[in-house]
């Protein structure tokens, strides 16, 4: 009953023009049809959000997988490594986003003040419109966090007789890693995926905090101009409909992620 | 028995409703109040509240903190489930509230003559709360914006610190005498650069409105624009925008830009002369002056942001709401609303409170504050009122970003700001 009436109100509240403080007036599909034919910040927040979800994605992927290798290692240490980069996935996102604005900082901020150091001349990063998405994706990367402790769990559940196996016929490390260890844990990077992309599409405190969409428009999120249409624009109804839309990418991206899987995820007990 | 009964029960009826009606009578009228003032401000709306509530025994208002990032949000889901508070303080909101039916016009709650009384005693910033031939609220306060320029920095640059610029011209060339670069070819010190579009074009003659129509491409607001994309051009935008990143974090207190001494001049507000008392050490020597001017310019501009206190539809006490709001105009309590700004800066907007005891001392203590109260007696008031008020300032705030970051010519980015804006405009209408 509460997760349906929303459900359906907000189906309803779509198809008409609504700004909360009034009843709704029935616009039919009135408001899809704004949406692609009239809003060029529709488009620009649709394609900002794609931005940050086909750069960030993989690379956290690859990171998040990166670090979970090295911290199967059997290596001195290894439980205070595997705490102090899970660490920055339990801060709030809030206070991780105003320790971020320091940190890129361009004039003051310390990474900046290393390539300084370097010789670089760093660039203005979320104050400079090329640089604010790479910005908000390089800190993505600072939280993968979570995402880490779920690929080493899969990574200890790679029984050690196919590795053994492996050995006996030959295989270079690289070799076990590509035909042994990613089949195995393929399911986890599934399921990471699957997340990720839901996440990425949905992405919005960061950019709500740092830098409320600007400069420029360049980080003007798709849930963030979701958010502004119903909560600043007084306009529920057109952001009922931009948030089916994002359903709808979400659930057939999701989708097709779910077809490919079937040539790609390996269950060991499965089939 | 039953009959025994029955009585006891009338009697005892009519004792409660005696009762309850004689407590109901001594019982203040509860009045809620929703603001955003957060931290030390707090506890200086309570004291507001308090000496009003002193002088009104009949009401009793009730503060309450909704921070400014969730404002909008709960009093929508309060006013569409029918229960609001009975005052809201907004900002640059009024039309698109009243242009959706969900504020009570105050004039419906005063009688002609009350209201009357009231527009001649306030000066006449309350034109910038008529929408739609109603008065929606009249303005307790309203933030004035000046040149502050920082004297020390004057006398090191060589420029007399008692001549301040007055036209645009001689800001451009005092700016350039007073910017200084390290050694790796930063900026360390900028001497002015030309921030807020929505002011500046008002400043060099421009309107947002004319008959109705969106008019962010108005010819003077271009050139407006156009000025700022010359410091991009002068100073490099690179180092401006790294210049100005670095100050991003640092805008409070002490390590305020101006009170640190990151700018020689900055456009802002009359709460800055408090911050400088608090914060900037005692040798700080600084002026005030309205914002200089263009070739054919409008002196004296002020933008008028509407809002400051509405009642929503759906409040259970309008009426009384409403003597809160008038008690910061001032009228028969001019001891009090002096005393109000001397607790936390906000000038009244009327001679009477002005000719009190305390306002009189607080000048005395503030000097600084005579040329905010010039600009507002003799300001030309330009209005930037609008039911889409909020998507205009953020559309613009994102046109600044272009012709600041030299993206677009100014006239690209304002004609776009006018097509978007009047887009949303034209389907409320």
């Amino acid at each position: 009953m509460f997760t349906l009436y929303p459900f359906a109100a907000s189906i309803y509240y779509s198809l008409t023009d609504y700004s909360v403080l009034n009843a709704p007036e029935f616009v039919g599909v009135g408001n899809y049809v704004t949406l692609f034919s009239k809003d060029p910040l529709f488009w620009k927040s649709l394609y900002n959000t794609l931005y940050y979800a086909v750069i960030s994605l993989p690379l956290q992927i690859l990171v998040a997988l990166g670090l979970a290798t090295l911290l199967n290692q059997r290596v001195r240490g290894l439980a205070v490594f595997r705490t102090i980069f899970y660490l920055p996935s339990i801060v709030p996102i809030v206070g991780a986003s105003i320790v971020w604005m320091w940190l890129l900082n361009p004039q003051y901020g310390i990474i900046n003040g290393i390539l300084y150091a370097l010789g670089i001349n760093g660039p203005g990063w979320i104050t400079d419109p090329v640089w604010s998405k790479p910005s908000l994706i390089i800190m993505s990367l600072w939280g993968v966090g979570g995402s880490m402790i779920i690929y080493l769990a899969a990574l200890q559940d790679v029984p050690v007789q196919l590795y053994e196996a492996s050995e006996l016929d030959g295989a270079s490390p690289l070799h076990k890693f590509r035909h042994v260890t990613l089949p195995m844990i393929s399911p986890a990077i599934f399921f990471q995926l699957v997340m990720g992309l839901i996440g990425a599409l949905q992405y919005f405190t960061q950019a709500y905090v740092m830098t409320q969409g600007g400069p420029a428009d360049s980080t003007l999120f798709y849930s963030l101009y979701l958010y502004n249409n119903a909560f600043r624009y007084f306009k529920m109804g057109y952001a009922s409909a931009m948030a089916w839309i994002l359903f709808i990418i979400i659930l057939v991206l999701t989708l097709l992620v779910f077809r490919t899987s079937r040539s790609w995820v390996y269950y060991a007990g499965g089939r | 028995m039953r009959k025994t009964v029955i009585y006891a029960l009338v009697i005892l009826a009519c004792i409660s409703s005696v009762w309850s009606s004689a407590y109901a009578a001594t019982k203040p009228v509860e009045v809620t109040l929703w603001h955003g003032w957060t931290g030390d401000w707090t506890k200086v709306i309570d004291d507001i509240v308090k000496m009003f509530n002193d002088s009104h025994p009949g009401i009793k208002v009730k503060p309450l903190v909704v921070p400014y990032g969730e404002r909008d949000t709960k009093l929508m889901a309060a006013i569409a489930a029918g229960n609001p508070p009975d005052i809201i303080y907004t900002m640059g909101n009024t039309a698109s509230y009243a242009a959706r039916g969900a504020m009570i016009p105050i004039d419906e709650l005063m009688t002609p003559q009350e209201l009357a009384d009231y527009k001649r005693y306030q000066w006449p910033m309350w034109q910038a709360n008529v929408y739609k031939g109603h008065l929606w609220t009249f303005h307790g306060f309203i933030d004035v914006m000046a040149l502050y320029y920082n004297k020390g920095h004057f006398k090191q640059a060589g420029l007399d610190p008692n001549e301040p610029p007055k036209d645009i011209a001689t800001l451009d060339s005092y700016a350039e005498k007073l910017t200084v670069h390290d050694s790796r070819g930063n900026i360390t010190r900028l001497g002015f650069l030309p921030e807020n579009l929505l002011w500046w074009g008002a400043v060099f003659g421009g309107d947002w409105f004319k008959e109705g129509k969106v008019t962010a491409n108005d010819p003077e607001i271009i050139k407006a624009g156009e000025w700022f994309a010359s410091y991009s051009k002068k100073y490099d935008v690179k180092k401006l925008t790294a210049f100005q990143g670095g100050l991003a974090e640092e805008r409070a207190r002490a390590l305020d830009p101006f009170i640190s001494g990151k700018y020689s001049m900055q456009l802002m507000g009359q709460w800055k002369i408090l911050d400088i008392a608090k914060y900037a050490p005692k040798d700080f020597d600084y002026g005030i002056v309205p914002l200089p001017t263009p070739p054919g310019g409008r002196k004296n501009a002020i933008i008028v942001p509407s809002g400051y206190g509405l009642i929503p539809k759906g409040a259970k006490h309008p009426k009384e709401a409403l003597q809160y709001l008038l008690y910061w105009v001032g009228k028969g309590y001019e001891e009090d609303r002096a005393k109000i700004m001397t607790m936390g800066g906000w000038m009244p907007l009327a001679d009477g409170p002005w000719q009190a005891r305390a306002a009189q001392d607080y000048m005395k203590q503030y000097p600084h504050f005579k040329v905010f109260v010039d600009l507002l007696r003799n300001g030309q008031v330009v209005s930037f009122a609008s039911p889409v008020e909020l998507f205009y300032s953020d559309r613009l705030t994102q046109a600044e970003d272009r012709i600041r970051l030299l993206q677009e010519t100014p006239k690209q980015s304002l004609d776009r700001v006018t097509k978007e804006v009047q887009a949303e405009l034209d389907k409320i209408k």
